[in-house]
């Protein structure tokens, strides 16, 4: 399988994330955000695995959404302290 | 299955994407999250790395994007735009799809393209020679332990 394509159809997943990312105010919005760039990198993981035949790029993937799982359970954290506290979602003044 | 399966599902993935970054209602683009998980799953299923594409439904879209979409409902209450009931009956269903699909997905490996997730290679790396399995166990106990004390002491 060509591994171009699917790079190629993979990278508007990437940039979109990351205008999410740096124009965003909102921590959920942006820990969403970073939820997608990490959907990115598995989906390229995958498909380098699929094209070369390395299996070790499945397992790096598998690390990714470990490391997401990570995330989002700071971001619960994080998402209930300020709700509790400032009553509002946003950063950044 | 193979190229061209992959680049509808991801099409399909990117317009998601640009529904939760650009939708103005976060319960709706949490939603979105959810099914961007489920079709960049399938997306990697059709070409054939199944146990990450079925991981990928499984751990995403049932426990990543359901959190998330309980810290959107969260800000639903600031926002005014949905009753908790409404986010909590959506993450239901959406917890149940996941579950089932990635379910499905994971009982039939390599029916789709001729390359198949050779499971004895990633059994070794993770319960053999890179011990992963025993680092990824350690890094959860540690997020759950330290997202705990953050709201208790917060």
């Amino acid at each position: 399988m060509e591994l171009g394509a699917t790079i190629w159809v993979t990278l508007p997943l990437a940039v979109i994330a990351l205008y999410g990312i740096a124009a965003r105010r909102n921590i959920v919005r942006i820990m969403m955000s970073l939820e997608l760039m990490a959907i990115a990198s598995i989906t390229v993981m995958g498909a380098v695995a699929s094209s070369w035949w390395r299996p070790r790029g499945e397992v790096m993937g598998m690390m990714v959404l470990v490391a997401i799982t990570v995330e989002s359970a700071i971001l619960i954290a994080i998402a209930t302290y300020l709700a509790l506290r400032k009553e509002s979602l946003d950063i950044g003044g | 299955m193979g190229l061209y399966e992959f680049i509808i599902f991801m099409t399909l993935t990117n317009l998601m994407a640009i529904a939760v970054v650009w939708d103005k209602n976060l319960i709706r683009s949490a939603v979105a999250l959810t099914l961007a998980f489920i079709f960049s799953g399938l997306a990697l299923l059709s070409i054939g790395s199944w146990v990450l594409g079925a991981f990928q439904v499984l751990v995403g879209a049932s426990a990543v994007a359901i959190m998330a979409m309980y810290a959107a409902s969260l800000a639903v209450k600031e926002d005014r735009v949905e009753s908790r009931g409404i986010a909590s009956l959506a993450a239901a269903a959406l917890a149940a799809l996941g579950l089932s699909l990635g379910l499905v997905l994971i009982y039939t490996p390599g029916v789709f393209t001729s390359y198949v997730s050779p499971l004895a290679t990633i059994n070794n790396a993770l319960f053999g020679d890179l011990g992963l399995i025993l680092v990824l166990f350690f890094l959860l106990i540690a997020a759950i332990a330290s997202a705990s004390y953050l709201i208790r002491e917060g």
